[in-house]
């Protein structure tokens, strides 16, 4: 069964008078059919690949080997990587945004990708040999376009011409149901739902559930829906990707400050309240979340360090970490804009 | 395909083969009858998510039973009963609840041998039995399942914790690295600003720096020379002051490096509510910077 059937029917298995409405689309996104890269005349073996660069793969160059993955080196070395094969060990330890910072032409990696990578600008492979600094690589790859299908399942609680938007995005073309930071975020919502229905909502605005597909090609589903939304409608975000797996923290910018002066105060002063210590960081990986409706404050609690979040299965989450987290999204959902006068 | 299916497959074949033996004269309605029975399974099986699909469905599959050892006077029939527990072994009403229920073709089946064939009773206790006992040792490996699963949940939030600790002290470590790499020259002032900018969180940063009459400044912060009035104290957080007005933030960290009287720099950093702790890190910071100006400018 796939993931999509699968939310549904878990949905109305829950709660069986809930009125889920659906939306369907496709993109169209490149992937590299061919890719093969020559080192002195021997082939190396190709783990990963990412998706979404437009063009044609073609060059014969010497690499150059990233040694630090500190921002301030990166910074300094900026003008020297423009439009060079990069080489970098792993590509997990590094941040999107520093490699974005020095615009290569193709990096090349070590390591497995431990999510799928989405980037417009330049493609990342990851091989199987080490390679030394300086070395000759001929590269070569061929894309393809491919048409992926999508859906979108969006919940309505309460009334009122603006919205809450609670966002629960998932991928059905990489994800599976057993994954672990699949699973523990549905349950955390279908918790939050539940309190919702059965305890109370705020008034006066309406709550979107929004469950948006391909959430790892860039948002794409998020950023569908949004196109019959208007932007001062939205009040702000409350985004439940990796959240209620451990290990929360309060993401408070990452290229783009996420909250504004007003929502910050107000949700210190409920977690405050609560008694459960939440700390605030940047965003350590890449997002592109920055991208979508820069006016509009995002609430994100991340599970931020957990590097097994993308690998483990679902067994090995406890129950009580999601009680905790839903608690705290229970009351902010409640208490952020009370008082608050809607015209 | 499903072991249900082959199941009610071989229950109508035994049944369509006994009929086919029998000296009846209504064999093709006993003929229509087993098929019907097999279209009405595969028809139910459409409903196997139902509460009560198991319970129903043993009520049908007895009724044919007993059909079909009254109508061919074979009693050993009746023992097809016993696969059809499978579906029943999960709670005690439901097992109480079969077990009643399959009493009644194999007493009919006795019964209708005259009481002779008694053998019939022991064989479907024993069956019965058969199948307890497996239930016995899949309880035993749910149990040992169930404690691995508690030890994997536990497991998994001392990792996290771990992981939370260790990118602590990371963090301080990388603090380490850039202000050794700024103090040995490696990297521009410009870079190094830009990489403490990111690792402290901050929304601002300012840098005067007085040897070179230069000043750097990233994100919010401003290079509004007014500032430097109200400057005193080495390390110091400020809240409420014109300064906090000017960088309009709440909380600004300064710094400030000197040397035999000598103001060599003064770094600022802007924050909107929480610090996350990091006062080792300024200090950290002060120092280096001091001994960076030291090294690199005297040198001139």
């Amino acid at each position: 069964m796939g993931l999509v059937d699968f939310i549904e029917e878990s949905l109305k298995d829950r709660f069986p008078n809930i009125g889920i409405r659906k939306e369907i689309f496709s993109l169209s996104t490149f992937k590299f059919k061919k890719i093969s890269i020559s080192n002195n005349g021997s082939k190396l073996k190709i783990l990963d690949s990412s998706i979404g660069y437009p063009k044609n793969l073609e060059i014969k160059d010497k690499i150059y080997k990233l040694n630090s993955n500190n921002p301030s080196e990166i910074f300094h070395e900026k003008g020297f990587f423009e439009k060079k094969v990069i080489f970098v060990k792993d590509i997990n330890r590094i941040n999107l945004k520093y490699l974005f910072l020095l615009n290569p032409y193709l990096v090349l990696t070590n390591s497995k990708f431990k999510k799928p990578i989405y980037s417009e600008n330049f493609p990342i492979v990851s091989i199987w040999n080490p390679l030394e600094d300086e070395t000759e690589v001929s590269v070569s790859g061929k894309i393809k376009k491919d048409e992926i299908k999508g859906t979108n399942y969006f919940i309505d609680i309460g009334y009122g011409p603006y919205y809450f938007y609670i966002l629960f995005p998932f991928d059905s073309y990489f994800q599976t149901k057993d994954s672990l930071n699949f699973y523990g975020t549905f349950n955390l919502l279908k918790e939050i739902l539940r309190r919702l229905f059965e305890v109370r909502y705020p008034k006066g605005y309406r709550i979107r559930i929004l469950f948006n597909d391909l959430s790892y090609f860039n948002y794409y589903g998020l950023k569908k829906h949004l196109e019959n939304i208007q932007e001062k409608n939205i009040i702000c975000f409350l985004n439940l990707e990796a959240t209620g797996i451990g290990n929360e923290k309060l993401i408070l910018k990452n290229n783009r400050i996420f909250l504004d002066r007003f929502t910050e105060k107000r949700i210190n002063k409920i977690i405050d309240e609560i008694g459960i210590k939440i700390k605030k960081e940047r965003l350590k990986e890449w997002s592109y979340l920055d991208e979508i409706l820069p006016d509009v404050p995002i609430i994100w609690f991340y599970s931020q360090p957990n590097e097994e979040k993308y690998r483990l299965k679902k067994e090995f989450l406890p129950k009580k970490i999601e009680k905790n987290m839903a608690y705290v999204a229970f009351s902010i959902i409640n208490n952020l804009y009370k008082g608050v006068i809607w015209v | 395909m499903s072991l249900e299916i082959i199941l009610r497959l071989i229950i109508t074949v035994t049944a369509l083969f006994l009929i086919f033996n029998s000296n009846l004269e209504y064999k093709t309605a006993l003929y229509a009858l087993s098929g019907l029975y097999f279209t009405q399974f595969l028809i139910f099986y459409l409903f196997e998510k139902s509460k009560y699909y198991n319970y129903i469905n043993l009520i049908v599959d007895i009724s044919f039973l007993m059909l079909i050892t009254f109508t061919t006077k074979t009693p050993y029939f009746s023992l097809f009963t016993i696969p059809f527990i499978s579906n029943f072994l999960n709670s005690y009403k439901s097992f109480f609840y079969y077990l009643i229920l399959s009493i009644i073709p194999i007493s009919f089946g006795f019964y209708l041998s005259n009481f002779n064939e008694i053998l019939i009773i022991p064989i479907f206790f024993a069956g019965i039995l058969g199948y307890l006992k497996l239930k016995k040792e899949q309880d035993k490996i749910n149990i040992y399942i169930n404690e691995l699963k508690n030890e994997m949940e536990n497991l998994y939030i001392k990792n996290i914790a771990f992981q939370e600790k260790i990118s602590e002290y990371e963090d301080i470590a990388v603090i380490y690295n850039t202000m050794n790499k700024l103090k040995d020259n490696k990297i521009t002032l410009q870079s190094w600003l830009y990489g403490v900018y990111e690792e402290l969180n901050a929304d601002g940063v300012v840098l005067f720096d007085f040897k070179n009459s230069k000043c750097i400044n990233i994100g919010t912060g401003k290079c509004d020379k007014e500032i430097l009035k109200y400057i005193t104290d080495e390390l110091d957080i400020l809240e409420d002051t014109p300064v906090n007005d000017k960088l309009n933030s709440k909380k600004v960290v300064s710094i400030l490096c000197e040397f035999n009287e000598n103001i060599n720099c003064v770094l600022l950093f802007c924050y909107t509510e929480d610090l996350n702790d990091n006062f080792e890190k300024f200090r950290i910071i002060k120092d280096y910077l001091t001994l960076y100006y030291l090294k690199w400018n005297n040198n001139q």
